[in-house]
């Protein structure tokens, strides 16, 4: 399967990279990325969650990062287990500048198998799109937050320099909030259902849906009750 | 009683939920078991780390391959290869639990043990196993090319087995030929998906130093005689027990899977009760699977439509071992004769390890593949030579003086193939008033095609090989409540053994047929018999029920002749009495006559056996051949290629039957898993392996709404070859329906240039090979 496509976020090139590095970004963005430690020199070894269609699984995992190009990309390697399967990807990150911030290109081919291919193999692509979409999302919101090490400083001398003493300090971006496993899930949910049902019908099954999500939850919590 | 339309004994049971099915069985202190299976169809095996899962609370046991210790066998070679010259048979049979390498998706590599399921599965996730996956050998022509990836390394190649067999000189024949048409034809694979998984319970009675097994097999005395001596014990202290089952199809006639060795054995390890219930998700990789076959065949003719003869060439997918020897290729190769007279046949068939899951019978076991192809070189001679499809078929159908009918290659019961008896046009006649054939064609389709829509008609022919031995027994013993009970060897699945077991014993005893009792599958009852399977329970556990009730009949009679004053022959068995035949108020009841039989006190003449009781073996010199027809009239939406099946027909002769409630019941459900296989149930792997639809969301099964209203007739040619005169008929039903569906499609698109060449369809596959017919 591959997962191509291109994102251009409105942060300087830069910061941009920055993120790439950090494990923790990293892991704050990654949809389902329960940890992400580094282990070596490019190399870290994580938790993921994830859910494709009925199967949901734990995923153990290394990532491997080789031929870095500072502020221009990178290649990764990616291989993960669990007891729904496995999934290996492998492919490249491309930086470029764009007229109003830096667009990253990414190009990776993934495999997928064992239980998690069998049950979810109509839902890959579209949970795999819709997985991308929130790490994408994710990283912007991370990348709004960050500040860049010049960029502070500016912003240090402009408060310096206001005229009004009174006026209260800008205050930090709050630190972007994680979005639960189950964020997660519903996102991907949403998103296949998106990609499977023609526009028209939507409302309808996804207030079918809704419905019987309800109906489940009643049943559940009775059923813990009793 | 014999040829009643009598109403189920098991049924009441089924219906109200009384019957015991594996999973109902819940033993005091019983624990779980969960399988680490394999994500990887190829995959070496760097190192499997248990250490974690041992530490997991609840969790008993974690076993690997390394911890089997000799225990740690390769699976028996179910069926040697067939005595045919210049065949080769690389044997290459499972293992318990994968060492060093792992060769289809879902092989077990570690078995953990808990005190439930829930932390038996959990605990599988702490185990690491370092795969290298490998390059799969998948495709089936690709698997034997040089520098695929192998199987069996020490094999050379992906070869399993080749087999060649020729009746005549097909050479000359061809050379004679008027018209010869080639083609190849595509059979893929499929899951027989019954509606109960498989399971497996074990129980280690120390005090009784006895191992009790409830199986979800097909065959419960063959797999008690091996696992006794796998796991070292004599055989009776072993009682297997197969209890209901929700039906067998074939798969559950896989002896000695993984699962089925290692439960018995963890009981005896940890003397504790261990249940094994195989969930969907596992049956899809673990449970073995049918069908992958490619044909290249030929057919040759005079000019007036008389073959000359036939030849064929295929490759078979046997997945990634071959325990069950050859069976399902070599039925294939003697199905493609079909009931015509082939002077000249020529076969040869190659059986390939692939990367997938095993390959063993599902219900048809090959016949499906021959069937396929001789009834669409029929039809596409028929239109070469612009004969009707039905007049090219009965000019080729062996007549009745031409049984019994010898065809000269080896069946998969190693005797030659040979037609005990047939009559093929009384069925197909009968079929063909049955549909309407005559008023279809010529009054209803032109008005429907005028009305623009798509609605075709077809018939096919089929000969099915059934009752095969070696043998099987029966003990039929009367109460002394005057019930009946029939005990047998073979396991039951949901094909009605408890009924029409009871109508051949009925017959001979003069009782109801809800008076006998019949069981099946358990070793304690009965300990000598090969299986359920073959279509042959009827035929050959029907015949020893038979031979051991009119041993028992006898024996009342004379007791009864005795008892009464008068000569044997005066005395006949009705209503649960034995009574004087022209004196019907002197009489005595059966009850009366077992209690007789069995006597405290006094002394008995010498050679005396107790009891008004009989046990009887019977094993067949040859498979009996069944044979039928199949018709339908379906509608195509052009625009989908959604298909609606209008009317559907069978005609069966499977000899003498019993019970032609239960003979429709099979035929139905057979006609249904036909469908099936014809237009839904296809396994897609991809070309590492990976099995893309392991689901009911992806693999699809008919369902109600897709399966019509069978018509089922029958015809009755008595087999010589069993004092019953029957034949088989589990399997009649699913054989010829992909053929029936390929020639009514095209017979209802009506596109000129539409050949249907393979099997399974499916809509999408159905436009794609519409639009590349049209010009």
């Amino acid at each position: 399967m591959k997962i191509q496509g291109e994102h251009t976020f409105d942060a300087p090139r830069e910061r941009v990279w920055r993120a790439l590095l950090d494990p923790e970004v990293l892991a704050r963005t990654l949809p389902g990325c329960e940890r992400l430690e580094r282990t070596g020199e490019n190399e870290y070894r994580g938790v993921l969650n994830v859910q494709v269609g009925p199967v949901k699984g734990q995923f153990q995992g290394t990532l491997q990062l080789a031929d870095i190009l500072p502020l221009e990309g990178y290649h990764m390697k990616l291989d993960g287990s669990g007891p729904s399967g496995f999934m290996n990807g492998q492919g490249e990150l491309r930086l470029a500048d764009a007229p109003a911030g830096t667009t990253l290109r990414y190009d990776l081919d993934a495999q997928i198998g064992g239980r998690i291919a069998g049950l979810g193999q109509r839902l890959v692509e579209s949970s795999a799109k819709s997985i991308t979409r929130q790490g994408l999302e994710g990283l912007a919101r991370e990348l709004a937050a960050m500040t860049d090490p010049v960029g502070e400083e500016t912003v240090r001398e402009e408060t310096a320099a206001a005229p009004v003493p009174s006026a209260a300090p800008v205050p930090p971006a709050p630190p972007p909030v994680r979005p639960t496993q189950a964020e997660v899930a519903a996102r991907v949910a949403g998103d296949v259902a998106r990609d499977l049902v023609p526009a028209e019908k939507r409302p309808w099954v996804i207030g079918v849906g809704l419905a019987l999500l309800a109906i489940l939850a009643f049943l559940l919590a009775r059923s813990c009750g009793g | 009683m014999i040829g009643a339309r009598a109403k189920r004994n098991e049924d009441p049971r089924l219906l109200t939920g009384r019957a015991l099915f594996i999973d109902d069985l819940e033993l005091p202190g019983m624990v779980h078991v969960a399988f680490l299976r394999s994500p990887h169809a190829h995959a070496r095996l760097r190192g499997v780390d248990v250490s974690r899962a041992r530490e997991r609370e609840g969790v008993v046991a974690v076993y690997t391959a390394e911890d089997l210790g000799d225990y740690w066998q390769h699976g028996p070679l179910l069926v040697p290869p067939p005595p045919v010259e210049g065949m080769t048979f690389n044997q290459r049979t499972q293992v318990p639990l994968a060492k060093d390498k792992v060769r289809h998706l879902g092989e077990p590599i570690a078995i953990v043990v808990a005190v439930s399921r829930y932390v038996a599965e959990d605990a599988l996730a702490d185990i690491m196993v370092d795969y290298e996956p490998l390059p799969a050998a998948v495709d089936l022509e690709k698997a034997l090319a040089p520098g695929a990836p192998l199987v069996h390394e020490d094999v050379g190649s992906n070869l399993a087995a080749y087999v060649p067999q020729k009746k005549g000189d097909y050479a000359a024949a061809k050379a004679k030929a008027d018209v010869v048409i080639r083609r190849r034809f595509h059979y893929d694979r499929g899951a027989a998906a019954a509606i109960e998984n498989r399971g497996v319970v074990a129980q280690w009675d120390a005090r009784a130093q006895k191992l009790t097994i409830w199986d979800t097999t097909q065959a419960p005395i063959p797999v008690r005689n091996g696992l006794a001596a796998m796991l070292g014990l004599s055989e009776h202290q072993v009682r297997l027990v197969t209890p209901f089952i929700g039906g067998g199809f074939g798969p559950k006639i896989m002896m000695f899977y993984p699962e089925e060795v290692l439960i018995p054995w963890i009981a005896l390890q940890l003397d504790l009760p261990v249940k094994w219930i195989e969930d969907r998700a596992e049956n899809f990789v673990a449970t073995t699977q049918e069908r992958g076959q490619i044909h290249d065949a030929e057919i040759a003719l005079t000019r007036d439509g008389i073959i000359l003869g036939i030849a064929d060439s295929f490759l078979h997918d046997t997945g990634a071992y071959d325990p069950y020897g050859l069976t399902v290729p070599l039925n294939s190769q003697c199905t493609v004769v079909g009931p015509y007279r082939v002077p000249a046949y020529q076969s040869e068939f190659r059986a390939v390890f692939t990367n997938k899951t095993i390959v063993t019978p599902y219900r048809g076991a090959g016949r499906q593949h021959g069937v396929f192809v001789i009834e669409r070189l029929m039809d596409l001679a028929a239109r070469e030579l612009g004969i009707d499809g039905i007049e090219l078929r009965r000019r080729n159908f062996l007549k009745p003086d031409e049984f019994p009918h010898d065809h000269a290659i080896i069946y998969q019961d190693f005797a030659p193939l040979y037609y005990d008896s047939g009559d093929y046009e009384p069925v197909l006649d009968k079929t063909l008033r049955m549909i309407g054939w005559e008023s279809f064609l010529k009054e209803e389709q032109p008005r429907l095609r005028a009305a623009g829509r798509h609605v075709g008609i077809g018939v096919v022919s089929y000969v099915e090989g059934t009752g095969i031995g070696p043998f099987e027994g029966a003990r039929v013993q009367v109460q002394t409540n005057g019930k009946v009970t029939v005990v047998t060897g073979i396991g039951t699945q949901g094909q009605g053994h408890f009924t029409v077991l009871a109508q051949v014993a009925a017959q001979q005893l003069g009782v109801e047929i809800h008076d006998v009792h019949v069981v099946t599958g358990d070793s304690d009852q009965f300990h000598w018999g090969t299986g359920t399977f073959a279509s042959r329970g009827a035929v050959v556990a029907g015949n020893a029920t038979h031979e051991a009730a009119k041993s028992v009949r006898e024996k009342a009679i004379l007791l009864a002749a005795e008892r009464l004053g008068v000569a044997a022959e005066r005395i006949e068995l009705v209503g649960g009495q034995a009574r004087v035949v022209d004196d019907p108020e002197k009489s005595i009841p059966l009850g009366e006559l077992a209690r007789i039989a069995n006597p405290m006190r006094g002394a008995v003449k010498p050679g005396t056996e107790p009891g008004l009781e009989a046990t009887r073996y019977f094993g067949p010199y040859r498979g009996a051949t069944a044979s039928g027809c199949h018709a339908c009239i379906l509608e195509v939406d052009a625009e989908t290629m959604q298909i609606e099946i209008l009317k559907y027909v069978v005609v069966h002769d499977c000899g003498v039957v019993i019970n032609p409630l239960l003979v429709d019941g099979q035929v139905h459900g057979g006609v249904a898993q036909g469908i099936g296989n014809a237009f839904y149930e296809q396994l897609v792997f991809d070309d590492t392996g990976q099995l893309l639809n392991a689901s009911f969301m992806d693999f699809l099964l008919p369902t109600a709404l897709d399966v019509p209203r069978v018509e089922v007739g029958h015809e009755e040619t008595t087999s010589p070859l069993n004092p019953l005169g029957t034949k088989g008929a589990g399997e009649a039903g699913a054989i010829p329906v992909g053929a029936l569906f390929a020639q009514t499609v095209e017979n209802a698109l009506a596109i000129p240039g539409l050949e249907i060449l393979e099997i399974p369809l499916k809509p999408s596959r159905l436009w794609e090979l519409a639009e590349g017919a049209r010009p």
